[in-house]
């Protein structure tokens, strides 16, 4: 309770509006103390954890050089030695990220990461994994090269065959290229936010067939616990 | 906790947040990670840099593969070429491809209207620089019938293929009508450098749609001896490539692998069937958590216990 | 391009491929494609800090702190 919070009881009953309602909603989403927590559980001990956090990174320095590629726009890097080693770091953080993603799926496959009430962890991460599919194809169809002259000839053909085509027309690079840079990494974003949230709110999977020790053969805990 | 035999209980895991725990700092950890795939990535592009290779302008096309041009402009006005009747989204003279009984490209709709022969060639020559000859071929072509004109860019294109090399300075003699003509002045078009602005321009000042440029392009044979030349073609698991000693894209290996297999690599339909198969088998992964047998089978296959193998009693008991 | 001098192979030279029947793959996708599933291996493999050695003197300890 805080300095300007009234008092409970001193406070009259009212309806609860729809922002208090909203505002219990969200606290409730994480358990309290879990947002940003200072302990993880003790069976999170391996190397095969760190690739959640690895992808997110390469997430960050994908949208920073994207960033910076969108400064000086479409031609820059065409044109300019910076812009093409700007361009190149923008396509390693890219092969990273997905690097990084895959070998976070494939742990979490094999931790059956899904357990405990965590399907749509697994769920909004698939979708995370086909976004940033669909944004690195719209970012191949807006280099305004050769490969984007290939690409986007052999994948009309796909994608009109079942009739997407007709609405999403990869031979008009104004197009793709603002779902490359608005519309998609949007999605994703919001994506990303949501599996976040999910982590946060059940916690990192048990091990399977695991459960608690008894108080009496807990280890101690050391520092303040955040429960 | 009693249990029919040989049948798992509903999903019985514990709450993580009733574990014991240990300090753990996710910050600095996230901090550590953006170092580490900074630096990783600095390197990698210090040392590989990243392809570009230039676009092909139809200029660019007109001068390493003039008699390529020639042959598409003929094949446009033949109605023969790729997109003259491709189908939706450009045109209903075919129905495009189906998925079994479901017609999916034509539900799509024709929503880019092309005629190939009067878009890409006939009116493109009209807008370009005139000359008496040309203005005399295009009044004839525009005056015959729709018959008369695919009988004489028909009979061009068959004598194009076999001439040799489809040079069009050795092809015999025969009734060709105004064919040659127009396509002979197609191809000083390319080769002037104006081609795509009249294709993409029409009366805008700042069009970004390139449907008619790539369209022309993709219906020559010189783009695709390009790519293929890289191993981008769709029968050469093209769809995971890039150019020159680049990586591609690993992850694209599934959605190509059916390409290159029956019965698929045969089939008229394969773009619209790949795509339905990769549909259903990107739905299975999505609801690995909710398909029996499939969401049991990391617990079988066993890597777990490498992952856990360090997890001490005194922090997780094994029930059995 | 940007590119190192000598050593590394250059990343615009003419393209190496691999062919097993039916397979065709590129000498640089199946490098990454390797590495991941190295790196993926030594992930489950190598230990991690502060793993079973240090909890189980721990456990050992009678120093409550």
């Amino acid at each position: 309770m805080t300095a300007t919070e009234p008092r409970a009881e001193q406070r009259p009953p009212v309806a609860p509006s729809w922002t208090s309602r909203t505002r219990d909603r969200v606290r409730r989403t994480v358990p309290e103390g879990q947002w940003l927590p200072d302990r993880q559980p003790a069976y999170v001990r391996s190397w095969i954890y760190v690739f959640g956090v690895a992808t997110l990174a390469a997430f960050v320095v994908v949208l920073a050089t994207g960033f910076i590629l969108a400064i000086e726009g479409v031609q820059w890097w065409h044109e300019s030695s910076l812009g093409h080693f700007v361009n190149s770091l923008h396509l390693w953080s890219v092969e990273l990220f997905f690097a990084c993603m895959v070998v976070h799926l494939w742990g979490k496959f094999f931790m059956a990461a899904w357990r405990g009430k965590r399907a749509l962890t697994w769920m909004t991460g698939v979708v995370c994994f086909l976004g940033s599919i669909g944004t690195a194809f719209t970012g191949y169809l807006s280099q305004t090269n050769f490969d984007s002259q290939w690409i986007s000839g052999q994948a009309k053909d796909g994608l009109n065959a079942v009739g997407i085509g007709a609405y999403f027309n990869v031979l008009d690079p104004g197009q793709m290229l603002l779902w490359h840079i608005v519309l998609l990494p949007s999605v994703v974003g919001v994506l990303v936010v949501l599996h976040l949230l999910l982590v946060r709110r059940h916690g990192v999977v048990p091990p399977f067939d695991a459960v608690p020790p008894e108080p009496a053969d807990a280890p101690p805990s050391t520092g303040e616990v955040t429960r | 906790m009693t249990r029919a035999a040989g049948k798992r209980p509903r999903d019985d895991t514990p709450d993580a947040h009733d574990f014991p725990t240990r300090p753990y700092d996710l910050v600095k950890e996230f901090v550590i990670a953006l170092a580490v795939i900074t630096a990783l990535t600095l390197v990698l592009a210090v040392a590989f840099g990243s392809p570009d290779r230039k676009a092909i302008t139809l200029k660019a096309w007109a001068g390493a593969a003039p008699n390529d041009v020639v042959a598409t402009a003929t094949a446009e006005l033949a109605g023969t070429s790729g997109s003259a009747a491709y189908g939706p989204p450009y045109d209903s003279l075919s129905d495009g491809q189906k998925i079994g009984p479901l017609p999916l490209e034509k539900w799509g709709g024709v929503r880019i209207p092309i005629d190939s022969a009067n878009d890409l060639v006939i009116r493109p020559l009209m807008s370009g620089p005139a000359d008496p000859k040309l203005t005399a071929a295009l009044a004839t072509w525009r005056g015959a019938s729709p018959a008369q004109r695919t009988a004489w860019a028909g009979a061009y294109a068959d004598a194009l293929a076999a001439a040799p090399d489809s040079d069009p300075a050795r092809v015999k003699a025969g009734d060709y009508g105004p064919t040659p003509v127009l396509a002979a002045r197609f191809l000083a078009l390319a080769r002037s450098g104006g081609l795509e602005s009249i294709l993409v321009g029409r009366s805008a000042f700042y069009p970004t749609d390139q449907t008619r440029p790539m369209l022309l392009l993709s219906d020559g044979a010189y783009l695709e001896d390009q790519a293929r030349a890289e191993h981008l073609g769709g029968d050469q698991w093209g769809m995971m490539n890039e150019s020159g000693n680049y990586p591609g894209q690993p992850w694209m290996w599934l959605y190509t692998f059916w390409y290159q297999v029956k019965p698929f690599s045969t089939s008229g339909n394969a773009d619209a069937l790949v795509w339905g198969l990769m549909m259903v088998l990107t739905l299975a992964l999505l609801l690995v958590p909710v398909i029996p047998g499939l969401r049991s089978l990391p617990r079988h296959l066993g890597v777990h216990k490498l992952i856990w193998r360090d997890v001490p009693r005194s922090e997780v008991v094994r029930r059995r | 391009m940007v590119g190192l001098p000598t050593s590394l192979p250059r990343a615009d030279a003419a393209a190496h491929y691999l062919h097993w029947g039916v397979v065709q793959i590129s000498l640089a996708n199946l490098l990454i494609i390797l590495a991941m599933i190295a790196v993926f291996v030594l992930a489950l493999v190598l230990p991690f800090p502060g793993s079973r050695s240090k909890a189980r003197s721990e456990d050992e300890s009678d120093d409550r702190h």
